[in-house]
C-alpha cells in the first residue's frame, strides 16, 4: 500500500483523469445553463409574440376615430392568447432534427387579464395624444397664436380705452346729477325769493305810518322762518356745489392720469384727444357760483334783520324798500347767469343722451338681428332622441362622467364653465367680448396638451361649415367620416356646450363668435374714431359699438358660408374661418373631463361601441419547462436558482414570464 | 514480456487513451456552442420577420379590399407578399408541391435574409445557402379568426466532428396575428 501511493507510476493517468472530470463536470454545467438561458429568452419571445397577437384584435370601428380597443371578452382574449402560445412551441421533431431547446406549456399557470378601458379618460386622453402626436398640425395652432399676438395691443388698447370711458363716465354723471341738484335748489330759492319779494314790496308800499303795531310784530315775527329757509336752501346749495366741485376736481385728475399713463408709441391715431374733450368746470366756475348764492343769502339775511327794526320812521322805510330790491335783483341776476350755463349744460346732455340712445338702439337691432339668424341653421332635422341618448339622465355623457368621477381633480372641478356668451344689452355685450379675447390671449400661452385634444375634436367630429370646408379641402382627412354620423353639422358645437339641443349648441357657438367678432371690429372702429369729437369718451365707445356690431354681423354671413374673414381691416393678410374660431372656443372652454366625456358619448352614439368594454391594456403571465438533460441536482445544489430566474422541479426548470402591454 | 515491463512510452499510451475522450469534449462543447449560436439567431430571425410581416399587415389588408387604390403606398417587397396573399388561392391551391415550396422560398426567404443580416451585427451566423422555408401559415384576410401569419424555417447543419460527417436540422416557428383588428 505504501508503495503504491509513493511510486509515481500513473502519475498522468490519474492527472488526466482529474482534469478530464472536472472538464466534464464544467461542460455538463455549462451547456444546460446555455439551453436555459436560451429557453429564457425565448420564453419571453413567444409570451410577446403572443400579447402582440391578442392585441391585434382591436375594434375596426373605433379605429376610425384613431382610437384602439380591444374587441374581445377576456374569455375570448385568453384562450386565443393561450392557443396562440401552444402553436408556437414545435411539439414534434422531424428525422436528423436536433432540438436544443424544447420549451413546454405549464399546466394551470396561465393566467391574462385586461385592464383600462377606453372609458377612463387618462386612457382616452394618451391614446388621443398618441395618435394626434404626427397629426396635429400644430404649426396651424401656433399660427393661430401668432395671428392674435398680432392683433393683441389694438384688443390691449381697446380695453383699457374702454375701462377708461367707464370710469370717466361715472364720474361725469356724479357732477352733472349734483350740478342739476344744485340748480334745483337754485330754482327753488329764486321763486321763493320772488314770493318773498312780492309779499314786502306790498307791505312796503303801504304807510307804514298807519299800520297798527299788532301788524308790523307779524310781518317780522313771519320774516324769521323765511330767512331760516333760504339759509337752509343756500346751504343746500353750497353743499351740492362742493361736491360737484371734488368730483370735477377728481375727473380733472382721472384724465391727467390716463394722458399720463399711456404710451406714446400706441398707434398713429392720438387718443388723448378725447380725453382732452371732455368738459372739465374747474374752480372758478364754483367760486363764482357759490359766492353769487351766498350773497344772496347774505343779502336777504340783511334786510330781515333790518326789518325787525322796521318802524314808522319814513327813512328806515325807504332803505328797507331799497335792501328788498337789491337782493331780489341779486337773486335774479345770480339765476340768470347760472341758467345760461345749466341750460347749455342740459342741453348738450340731452342732446348725448338721445344719441347714445340711438347708437345702443342702432347696435341693439344688430343683435336682435344676430340673434334672429342664429336660429336659421343646421338644425333642419328632428335630434330630440340623439340629444336624449346623449345628454338624457340615463345618458351617454352622464355614463361616462360617473366612470370618471374619481379622477377629476380638484383643479378642474373649481375651474368656471364659462359657457357662452349670452347676448344680452347691447353696451354690456361689447364691454364682455372685449375681456373675453384678453383671457384668451392669456391663455392661449398657457396652452399644452389642450392644442392637441381640440385638434383632434375638429379633426374627427364634424362642424356648422365642415362641409363646405371639405369642398375646399380645408377639413382634416381622417378615417372618420363626417356623413355617417348621427349628428350632421353640431358635433363640435355639443363638444363644446353640452347643451340638450342642436339649436341651443349651435347658437351658443354663434352667439360666442358674434362677441369675438363684436371685440375685434370694435378694437377696430375705436381706434378710428378717437380723434372724433363726440364729447364724451362713453360715446366714441358706444359709436364704435354700433359700428362694429353692423361689421361683425357682415362677418358673421361671410363665416356661416365658411369663408376666411380677416381679423382686422388693418390686419388683411390674417385670416380666420369658422373652424378656426372653434379651435380658439375649445381653447376658452378648456373643461377636459367634460370635453372627453362627450367625445366618448359622440363615439358611443355615432359606433355603437361601449367604449368602457373596450380594454386598453392586457397582462398575461404564462409558465414554461425545459427539460434539463444532465443534473438538474448540480444546478440546484451550486446554489444557480438565485442566478438563474426560474426554478427547478423535478428535473424540469420552470421558467415563469408575464408580459404587460397596451396599445 | 519484456515490453510490459518496460515503462518508457507509458505516457504515449496514456495520452493516446484519454486523448480521445478529452478530444470529444472539446469538440461536442464547440459543436454545442456554435448549435446554441445558430439557434439563438435563426429563432430570432424568425419572429422577427413574423413580426414586421404581421405589424404591416394593415395596409396590405387594405389592399386586399381594394388592390388598385392603395397599392402606391406599400414598399415593394411587401407589395410582393400583398401580390402573393391577393393570388395565391387561384394560383397554388392546384400547382404542385415542389412548386409551392419554390414559390414560398422565393417569396419570403429575402425577407427572412433580411432579418438575418439585420440581427446578425459584424459576424455572420447563418448561412443563406443552408436555411429553407419550410411552411408559410397566411392569414385568412377575409375570416378574421384565422388571420394568424406565421413562418416555418429550417436550418441545415453539417456537425463540426472529424472522420464523420452528420447533418442535423434545426427548425423554428413562429406565429403570429397579423395587425389588422377583430
Amino acid at each position: 500500500m505504501h508503495r503504491l501511493i509513493n511510486s509515481d507510476k500513473g502519475a498522468v493517468s490519474i492527472f488526466l483523469m482529474m482534469i478530464i472530470s472536472s472538464i466534464f463536470v464544467f461542460n455538463v454545467l455549462l451547456i444546460d445553463l446555455a439551453r436555459v438561458r436560451i429557453a429564457e429568452n425565448q420564453a419571453e419571445n413567444i409570451l410577446k409574440t403572443a400579447a402582440r397577437s391578442s392585441l391585434s384584435a382591436f375594434n375596426p370601428e373605433l379605429l376610425t376615430y384613431g382610437l384602439f380597443g380591444l374587441e374581445r371578452t377576456p374569455l375570448q382574449g385568453s384562450r386565443e392568447t393561450e392557443k396562440l402560445l401552444q402553436d408556437n412551441l414545435i411539439g414534434h421533431h422531424g428525422p436528423n432534427e436536433f432540438v436544443l431547446v424544447s420549451l413546454g406549456l405549464k399546466d394551470q399557470a396561465f393566467s391574462y387579464n385586461q385592464l383600462y378601458s377606453l372609458g377612463n379618460h387618462a386612457v382616452l386622453e394618451h391614446q388621443i395624444l398618441e395618435e394626434m402626436k404626427y397629426k396635429a398640425p400644430i404649426e396651424f395652432t401656433r399660427g393661430i397664436m401668432s395671428k392674435l399676438t398680432e392683433a393683441a395691443p389694438a384688443i390691449k388698447n381697446a380695453e383699457q380705452f374702454m375701462q377708461n370711458a367707464i370710469k370717466l363716465e361715472a364720474l361725469i354723471d356724479k357732477r352733472d346729477r349734483n350740478l342739476t341738484n344744485a340748480w334745483k335748489q337754485v330754482t327753488v330759492m329764486k321763486n321763493e325769493v320772488e314770493s318773498y319779494y312780492g309779499t314786502y314790496s306790498n307791505i312796503l308800499e303801504q304807510n307804514t305810518a298807519t299800520m297798527d303795531q299788532g301788524k308790523l310784530v307779524s310781518v317780522t315775527r313771519k320774516a324769521i322762518p323765511e330767512q331760516l329757509f333760504i339759509q337752509q336752501v343756500t346751504g343746500k346749495i353750497q353743499v351740492y356745489l362742493e361736491e360737484a366741485k371734488k368730483t370735477d376736481e377728481e375727473i380733472a385728475k382721472e384724465i391727467n392720469s390716463i394722458l399720463r399713463e399711456r404710451p406714446k408709441e400706441l398707434d398713429g391715431t392720438d387718443k388723448d384727444e378725447v380725453f382732452k374733450k371732455v368738459p372739465i368746470l374747474g374752480n372758478a366756475y364754483f367760486v363764482k357760483f357759490r359766492i353769487e348764492v351766498s350773497e344772496v343769502g347774505s343779502l336777504f339775511s340783511g334786510f330781515i334783520s333790518r326789518l325787525s327794526h322796521l318802524s314808522k320812521d319814513v327813512d328806515s322805510r325807504s332803505e328797507l324798500i331799497q335792501l328788498n330790491r337789491l337782493y331780489y335783483d341779486k337773486c335774479l341776476h345770480t339765476f340768470n347767469s347760472i341758467n345760461t350755463d345749466e341750460l347749455k349744460r342740459q342741453r348738450e346732455k340731452t342732446l348725448l343722451e338721445s344719441e347714445k340712445t340711438r347708437h345702443l338702439n342702432q347696435t341693439q337691432s344688430t343683435i336682435d338681428k344676430v340673434k334672429k339668424t342664429s336660429r336659421h341653421n343646421v338644425c333642419t332635422y328632428n335630434t330630440a332622441h340623439l340629444y336624449e341618448k346623449l345628454n338624457g339622465e340615463e345618458g351617454l355623457y352622464n355614463k361616462y362622467s360617473q366612470l370618471n368621477k374619481g379622477t377629476v381633480d380638484m383643479k378642474t372641478q373649481n375651474s368656471t364653465d364659462n359657457s357662452s356668451l349670452i347676448l344680452g344689452e347691447a353696451g354690456e355685450t361689447g364691454q364682455r367680448s372685449l375681456f373675453t379675447l384678453h383671457y384668451l390671449l392669456d391663455l392661449l400661452e398657457k396652452a399644452r396638451n389642450e392644442i392637441y385634444i381640440n385638434e383632434y375634436a375638429l379633426n374627427y367630429f364634424n362642424y356648422k361649415t365642415y362641409s363646405s370646408d371639405l369642398a375646399n379641402s380645408k377639413a382634416a382627412v381622417t378615417l372618420s367620416n363626417f356623413k355617417t354620423h348621427a349628428l350632421q353639422s353640431q358635433e363640435v358645437e355639443y363638444l363644446l356646450y353640452g347643451l340638450e339641443s342642436c339649436l341651443g349648441n349651435t347658437a351658443a357657438a354663434y352667439a360666442e363668435l358674434f362677441a369675438i367678432r363684436l371685440a375685434f371690429r370694435t378694437a377696430e372702429a375705436l381706434s378710428d374714431s378717437y380723434s372724433l369729437s363726440l364729447g364724451s369718451p362713453i360715446m366714441v365707445l358706444i359709436s364704435s359699438l354700433t359700428k362694429a356690431a353692423a361689421a361683425a354681423y357682415q362677418d358673421m354671413e361671410r363665416l356661416n358660408k365658411g369663408e376666411d374673414v380677416e381679423l382686422m381691416n388693418r390686419l388683411q393678410a390674417v385670416k380666420m374661418n369658422y373652424k378656426d374660431y372653434l379651435k380658439l372656443f375649445l381653447f376658452l372652454h378648456s373643461n377636459h373631463h367634460k370635453l372627453l366625456a362627450r367625445m366618448q358619448a359622440l363615439i358611443e352614439l355615432n359606433t355603437g361601441e361601449d367604449l368602457s368594454g373596450k380594454a386598453t391594456f392586457i397582462q398575461t403571465t404564462a409558465a414554461f419547462t425545459l427539460k434539463l438533460w444532465f443534473i438538474p441536482g448540480l444546478i440546484k445544489t451550486l446554489g444557480l436558482v438565485g442566478f438563474l430566474e426560474g426554478s427547478i422541479e423535478q428535473n424540469h426548470y420552470v421558467i415563469t414570464k408575464s408580459a404587460v402591454m397596451s396599445y | 514480456m519484456k515490453l510490459c515491463r518496460k515503462d518508457s512510452g507509458s505516457i504515449a499510451l496514456e495520452a493516446a487513451l484519454i486523448m480521445p475522450l478529452f478530444l470529444v469534449f472539446v469538440l461536442s462543447l464547440i459543436t454545442l456552442i456554435k448549435i446554441s449560436i445558430i439557434d439563438i439567431a435563426l429563432s430570432s430571425a424568425v419572429s422577427e420577420t413574423t413580426k414586421q410581416i404581421a405589424a404591416h399587415m394593415y395596409p396590405v389588408d387594405l389592399l386586399y379590399q381594394d388592390y388598385e387604390h392603395y397599392s402606391f403606398l406599400i414598399p415593394p417587397p411587401l407589395l410582393e407578399v400583398a401580390k402573393w396573399e391577393l393570388y395565391q388561392r387561384n394560383s397554388i391551391e392546384d400547382s404542385l408541391n415542389h412548386k409551392y415550396n419554390q414559390a414560398l422560398n422565393r417569396v419570403f426567404k429575402p425577407l427572412l435574409n433580411y432579418f438575418v443580416d439585420v440581427n446578425s451585427g459584424d459576424i455572420k451566423k447563418l448561412n443563406s445557402s443552408q436555411l429553407t422555408i419550410e411552411k408559410v401559415t397566411l392569414p385568412n384576410l377575409s375570416n378574421r379568426s384565422r388571420a394568424i401569419f406565421g413562418i416555418e424555417a429550417k436550418y441545415q447543419l453539417t456537425l463540426p466532428i472529424p472522420f464523420f460527417r452528420k447533418i442535423i436540422y434545426i427548425r423554428k416557428r413562429s406565429l403570429e396575428r397579423v395587425w389588422v383588428g377583430a
